[in-house]
């Protein structure tokens, strides 16, 4: 619970300092107030359930995210703190719905599988979005379809089997 | 798919709809931090959930509000499930006293676990056939949902009202030993009378005193024999009101009396039936002993108040299930309709005595006392007390029992619980 706390605390500084870098580097001061704006919204919508305060607060995230890579800023910022808000959120989840149901003998085995597979999440992220914003590839169009056709089989597939 | 996995395909969708309307790839960018999260809470979902379940309940038959304790062993006979919930059914008259039916663990294949919890509840007989599992990913995306049987049952008694010994005294009695005086002479405690001397007394009972007095005559002492009894007891289930509250309680008072009068009348080795008259008819055979007693707490625990208009008036009741000259205890709020099957009870040769809570006492107590209320009180009683004697005149014996007061007292009390009469065949 405590490394739960601890690590959900530093993702969620991680992410506000890399927005607000990625904002005030480049002059935009204004994104304090946002900030303002978005702890007033987590006090308000805390109050009624958590996990709504939560899920605002990433939709939030995500917007001033996109805004800030609209006008240019540093992409690799909004990335790192895009992943961190989501790595943020995914905690509050855990500790507010698994946690607190499940019984004190259970938490560290039930925290230990957490913490790997979002671990494994922020990493495989970090890798994909950043090889993403630099790595300049050239494909036909012939490839592009065919990945195209294999993501659309792949889904379907998934989705074919969750359904049974 | 959880809500929070609708959540994030959502977040993905938007993502992908604003980078197609402002034209820039950069966006999509944003998209590959949730579609990693999908996909390995997608990998790491569960196919199968493998479990075995036992189910144990510390005392199988508890009376009501009685603490017990449910324990459910589960054991994984599968894969390795990162996150499983597993639910009990908690009934809605259940109260949960300690421990929890839910419970969030990791569980490693052969692994077992154990939720345990106790619990009290009203009377009635609680049965469960499974337990819910459901197993998800680590970030509870993609639930997995399986009811694994686990079967149990618990029998949970009316409580009953502290009653001790009833000397009850019917007209008739079966030939079997017991505890029951007959008024007639045999092997009994009591002295009975004396007689003439015949051959073959013993001479133990000779009455040395009386001899004395008598030239060339012997007396010999006469006991009264000890025996048991057949007794019926009716429990009348009908919903005769809109007064749902009024006559649950009742109805529970009743259940609570015959418990006590079955369990005391069985110990004593009398011989019990029971006919539950309600919605349905449920009839227990005559029977005595444990056996029959713990019949007896099944039934009551079972009924329930019914409305079916098919059982609207008790002359569709089974007369004949007790045998003829049975003593006849009913517990009934007695409707203004009833009166021939009573005659017709009466008429079979029964001796039948009514226990009768009385609804106007019972809600006179939680009225407002005003002008109009009293009046109707008044009015009510009245009504009553007619219905009662009509009844009375029939030859039944009546015990008007107003629930405030033990029912203990009442039947200590009431002359009409020891009937002295005998009627000479």
């Amino acid at each position: 619970m405590k490394i739960h706390s601890m690590a959900n605390n530093i993702c969620l500084l991680i992410s506000i300092i890399c927005l607000s870098a990625g904002y005030i580097l480049n002059g935009y001061w204004l994104i304090l107030s946002a900030f303002l704006v978005m702890a007033l919204l987590w006090l308000v919508v805390k109050k009624r359930s958590i996990l709504w305060a939560a899920s605002s607060l990433l939709l939030a995230y995500v917007f001033l995210a996109s805004m800030g890579i609209l006008i240019h800023l540093s992409v690799p910022l909004m990335i790192v703190g895009c992943i961190l808000a989501l790595a943020s959120w995914e905690m509050t989840h855990f500790s507010q719905g698994v946690l607190a149901n499940a019984i004190p003998s259970a938490r560290a085995s039930l925290e230990k599988y957490h913490l790997q597979a979002l671990s494994i999440v922020v990493g495989a992220s970090l890798l994909l979005s950043l090889v993403g914003a630099y790595a300049n590839l050239q494909l036909s169009f012939g490839f592009v379809v065919i990945i195209f056709l294999f993501a659309l089989g792949s889904l379907t597939k998934g989705i074919q089997y969750f359904l049974k | 798919m959880s809500n929070k996995a609708l959540f994030v395909v959502l977040v993905i969708c938007g993502m992908v709809l604003s980078a197609l309307i402002v034209r820039n790839g950069k966006l999509l960018l944003l998209a590959i931090p949730f579609l990693v999260y999908l996909m390995i809470g997608l990998l790491q979902a569960p196919s199968e959930i493998t479990l075995l379940a036992h189910r144990t309940i510390d005392k199988p038959s508890v009376l009501a509000q009685e603490p017990t304790k449910a324990r459910i062993m589960v054991s994984n006979q599968g894969k390795n499930l990162v996150n499983l919930c597993l639910t009990d059914t908690l009934f809605p008259s259940m109260t949960l006293l300690d421990g929890q039916f839910q419970q969030r663990i990791s569980l490693m294949p052969g692994a077992a676990t154990e939720l345990s919890y106790v619990f009290k509840a009203i009377r009635g007989v609680y049965a469960w056939d499974t337990i819910r599992a459901g197993a998800s990913d680590p970030f509870s995306l993609f639930e997995l949902e399986r009811k694994i049987p686990a079967t149990a049952e618990v029998l949970v008694k009316p409580m009953p009202m502290k009653l001790r010994h009833i000397p009850l005294r019917p007209q008739y009695t079966l030939h079997a030993a017991g505890p029951i005086s007959a008024r007639l002479a045999g092997s009994g405690t009591d002295f009975f009378g004396i007689r003439e001397y015949r051959s073959g007394d013993s001479l133990r009972r000779i009455n040395w005193r009386l001899a004395a007095r008598h030239r060339r005559k012997l007396f010999t002492n006469e006991y009264e024999r000890e025996e048991i009894a057949d007794f019926g007891l009716i429990l009348d289930a009908r919903k005769l009101t809109k007064e749902d509250g009024l006559e649950e309680a009742l109805f529970e008072y009743s259940i609570s009396a015959i418990a006590s009068l079955s369990e005391i009348i069985l110990k004593e080795g009398n011989r019990v039936a029971l006919l539950i008259y309600g919605e349905s008819v449920t009839s227990l055979f005559p029977g005595y002993g444990k056996k029959q007693l713990n019949l007896v707490s099944r039934n009551l625990a079972r009924a329930t108040l019914g409305l079916n208009l098919s059982f609207r008036y008790l002359e569709y009741f089974p007369a004949r299930l007790f045998p003829s000259r049975s003593i006849i205890v009913m517990f009934s709020i007695v409707d203004s309709h009833d009166l021939e099957t009573y005659a017709r009870l009466r008429s079979f040769g029964y001796e039948v005595l009514l226990v009768s809570p009385d609804p106007v006492e019972y809600a006179a107590r939680n009225l407002p006392p005003t002008e109009i209320n009293s009046l109707a009180i008044r009015a009510a009683q009245v009504e009553r007390a007619i219905q009662l004697k009509q009844l009375m005149r029939l030859g039944v014996q009546v015990v008007d029992w107003q629930v405030s007061e033990p029912f203990e007292r009442i039947v200590r009390t009431n002359p009409r619980f020891l009937n002295h009469r005998r009627n000479i065949d």
